[in-house]
């Protein structure tokens, strides 16, 4: 469409979306009891008032902190350890071995793992990592185990013959073919791990964390925070893979490489 | 040999993509109602454009595309377009994607499959009704393609190298079978390609096409007779020193 | 030959199920010998007292029901979550394009919100039950299988529009021919990737839940009377039931799906 028709389109459907928010405010507010219990849902106005209460009060920098470093602490750990076990299962005793049992562990409902973290570890926070560890290992291995599986053999004898090393092979070719399968996936490891996190704190609702809160905050029938909570866990989401995908497409596109799902 | 109208014309045709790219460079050309004309030029120069003129999917920056005396404006529904990929529906029999057009226009169940079966078998594809494209070789697809295209039944045929993928010998008897076409139903048929034989086998004139931007080189009559034998017709005297002359002609730019 | 229609070599079968035996068994040894007696049983549990408890669910009927329970959460929810996204993604992709810009947005941001969350939200609102756990799970899905129809209706050719076009098709016309059946190719690699996600999705929401029934439910109570035998028997049972469904939703797209629609 022409420059000038452009405007006023971009207007009409900023308008139309805040005109849509407005009514899904309106509607919310006004609902009864008894279709939208106020004690699920909150209002908005009490909404409102329970992010300013949350946000000034600094609980939920606090609790919010407290959930990422528990996401991000998992990704870390997780991460080199799912790609040292796909090296593993690339060398040929390894895999024999290995397979049956990640194919199993991939197919077991992580979420299941939590009840057994608790007879473990009782009820503490060392269940929410262990949970992240299990959900996102995994995750890793299975896409470097992939990017492992695209190294060209043909390329790997040529390296062969001109004379190179194992190491060199692998720090050359073998890295450079998972590069991309592992910053893909890494872009995905962020939500599954925060979602990790969140269930184990949740099931798990000890220290202050955002999924201990929202499990209190909801057991105790206070709908406006019960929702605060869970924008503040959007809105987080939300920042966690802006922060993620925009570095990871702009290294795509500077350095070439071909990124699945960026 | 032709009907003699005019069924396009193209006048000072310049185009220009919106980064400045100028494909087309003051383009004055005539179709003919009824004849073959082979546009044939440099890889990229604008060939293709031209159809996509004809057919309406894109407009000039200056000068007038017309149709039969009318201006084209949006999709030109007088011609049927049997473009380089095929568009064959994947997920439709051979049958279904050649009864496509006549779906469209509202014919009746039995009609248009009894209509569009006869036009495979006078393809040689009549066996091959019930399978999906992904089932048939590159020369059947593009026969069904072709069959699609003249169940359409529109006046004018633009065709964008139409069996450039196929092997040589299926490929004249794919030529064969489109100057047989032509004898019957005297449609008019621009034909874009590559390939100078190919020119000068099927058509009844040749339009040559510098690089790009694209100027019109040279335009020469095939005054060889209709009907062909497109294998043996390129093996004639007359044939050859047409191919000498254009050959020349298209040297120069291939080297620009 | 198998669903898919892929000759299945029997010695290469007959060596994976030797293979699979083989860890299973090395695994099973491992287990008792690093039992030592001194370990609490609490924690790691015994794996004859496991196989044990699994022999008897399923002497007694126990563990039909809570498989039957938990799939029956997955499926129901599956099925609401895949059929709302697909009329959603039509919508935005066939209709109006205002609508589109409305509807997108919001299911974008559902998509990277960690999903549990809604949980204590829909327990305090519908308690503990089949529904609540069934919408939970449609929240799950829907996202996925929204995104990928919606992807797939956009990268229609747009020479295949023109082809129809030219042959005078109307915009109704391009929609019906076109447009609705390479959407629905895309269903089966969406519907596959939804599925993943599904009965992890109700066993968790069982768990969350504290329900009383389901896989999930089992590992929760269990958990609560320090019955390792019975968390970890459901566990195996919730792997099993999950690689199969996975399984069962791979071949039914493979025997169903068209090629991609290239040229």
């Amino acid at each position: 469409m022409a420059g000038p028709a452009r405007r006023p389109r971009r207007v009409r459907v900023l308008g139309a979306r805040l005109a849509v928010l407005a009514l899904v405010f309106a509607v919310w507010q006004l609902l009864p009891q008894s279709v939208l219990p106020d004690y699920a849902f909150g209002r908005p106005a009490g909404v409102l008032a329970a992010l300013v209460s949350l946000i000034s009060s600094g609980t939920a920098f606090i609790a919010t902190a407290e959930t990422l470093r528990t996401t991000l602490l998992g990704i870390l750990v997780a991460a080199p350890i799912g790609i040292l076990v796909a090296f593993a299962a690339a060398a040929a005793v390894g895999a024999w071995v290995i397979e049956p049992v990640t194919t199993v562990l991939y197919a077991t409902p992580k979420v299941g793992l939590i009840s057994l973290f608790i007879l473990w570890f009782g009820l503490s926070t060392r269940g929410h990592f262990a949970l992240v560890l299990m959900t996102v290992g995994p995750v890793f291995y299975y896409a470097a185990r992939q990017g492992l599986s695209e190294v060209d053999p043909n390329t790997v004898i040529a390296f062969r013959l001109m004379g190179a090393g194992r190491l060199k092979i692998a720090r050359s070719l073998v890295i450079r073919s998972m590069t991309p399968n592992l910053l893909g996936v890494t872009r995905l490891a962020f939500p599954i791990a925060f979602g990790a996190t969140v269930f184990a704190e949740l099931r798990v609702p000890v220290g202050v964390n955002l999924g201990a809160l929202l499990s209190r905050y909801a057991l105790a029938l206070d709908g406006d925070n019960t929702v605060a909570i869970m924008l503040i866990m959007g809105v987080v989401a939300y920042i966690l893979d802006v922060a993620i995908s925009r570095p990871l497409r702009a290294y795509a596109q500077r350095t070439g490489t071909g990124i699945p799902a960026v | 040999m032709s009907g003699g109208g005019s069924a396009v014309e193209l006048r000072a045709v310049s185009l220009a993509f919106g980064d400045g790219l100028q494909v087309l460079d003051g383009i004055d050309l005539g179709v003919r109602e009824g004849e073959i004309l082979a546009l044939i030029g440099p890889s990229g120069c604008g060939k293709s454009t031209i159809l996509n003129l004809i057919a309406g999917a894109l407009a000039p920056t200056s000068g007038s595309v017309e149709c039969f005396g009318q201006p084209v404006r949006g999709l030109n529904r007088r011609v049927s377009y049997m473009t380089q990929r095929d568009t064959l529906l994947p997920w439709r029999s051979a049958l279904d994607n050649a009864a496509l057009p006549l779906e469209i226009a509202g014919v009746g169940r039995r009609e248009r499959y009894e209509r569009a079966r006869a036009e495979l078998a006078r393809l040689g594809v009549g066996e091959f009704g019930a399978f999906r494209p992904h089932q048939l070789s590159g020369g059947m697809r593009s026969r069904l393609s072709l069959a699609r295209a003249l169940l359409a039944d529109a006046q004018i045929f633009l065709m964008d190298e139409p069996f450039a993928a196929i092997d040589a010998l299926l490929r004249l008897r794919l030529q064969q079978l489109l100057v047989d076409v032509w004898s019957e139903t005297r449609r008019t048929i621009v034909y874009v390609t590559h390939d100078l034989n190919e020119a000068i086998s099927l058509a009844h004139r040749i339009v040559v096409l510098s690089h790009r931007p694209a100027r019109i080189l040279a335009v020469r009559d095939v005054d060889l007779p209709h009907p062909r034998d497109v294998a043996q017709i390129r093996t004639t005297e007359r044939a050859q020193a047409m191919y000498w002359e254009l050959w020349k002609i298209l040297e120069g730019e291939l080297q620009g | 030959m198998t669903r898919s229609g892929r000759r299945v070599d029997p010695r290469a079968a007959a060596s994976t199920a030797g293979r699979w035996l083989v860890v299973a068994a090395l695994a099973y040894a491992a287990w008792r010998w690093l039992l030592a007696p001194s370990v609490p049983r609490v924690f790691v549990s015994d794996p004859d007292a496991v196989l044990h408890r699994l022999q008897l669910w399923i002497g007694d009927g126990t563990l039909l029901s809570l498989v039957v329970t938990t799939l029956s959460e997955s499926v129901a929810g599956f099925v609401a979550g895949s059929l709302i996204a697909i009329v959603l993604a039509f919508a935005c992709g066939l209709g109006p394009q205002m609508v589109g810009e409305l509807v997108e947005p919001a299911i974008a941001s559902l998509y990277a919100m960690p999903k549990f969350a809604f949980i204590p939200l829909l327990y305090v609102w519908l308690g503990n039950g089949f529904v609540p756990i069934v919408i939970f799970v449609a929240l799950t899905v829907l996202p996925i299988v929204f995104l990928g129809m919606l992807t797939g209706l956009r990268t229609v050719d747009p020479l295949r529009v023109q082809m129809l076009r030219l042959f005078g098709a109307s915009q109704r016309q391009v929609a019906s021919k076109l447009l609705l059946p390479h959407g629905l190719g895309y269903l089966g690699t969406s519907l596959t990737i939804a599925s993943h996600n599904s009965v992890a999705s109700a066993v968790g929401a069982e768990i969350l839940f504290g329900s009383a029934d389901g896989l999930g439910g089992t590992m929760y109570r269990a958990g609560l009377t320090f019955d390792t035998a019975s968390v970890l028997a459901a566990l195996f049972a919730a792997t099993v039931i999950s690689s199969l469904y996975i399984r069962l939703f791979q071949a039914v797209s493979r025997s169903g799906s068209v090629p991609p629609a290239r040229g």
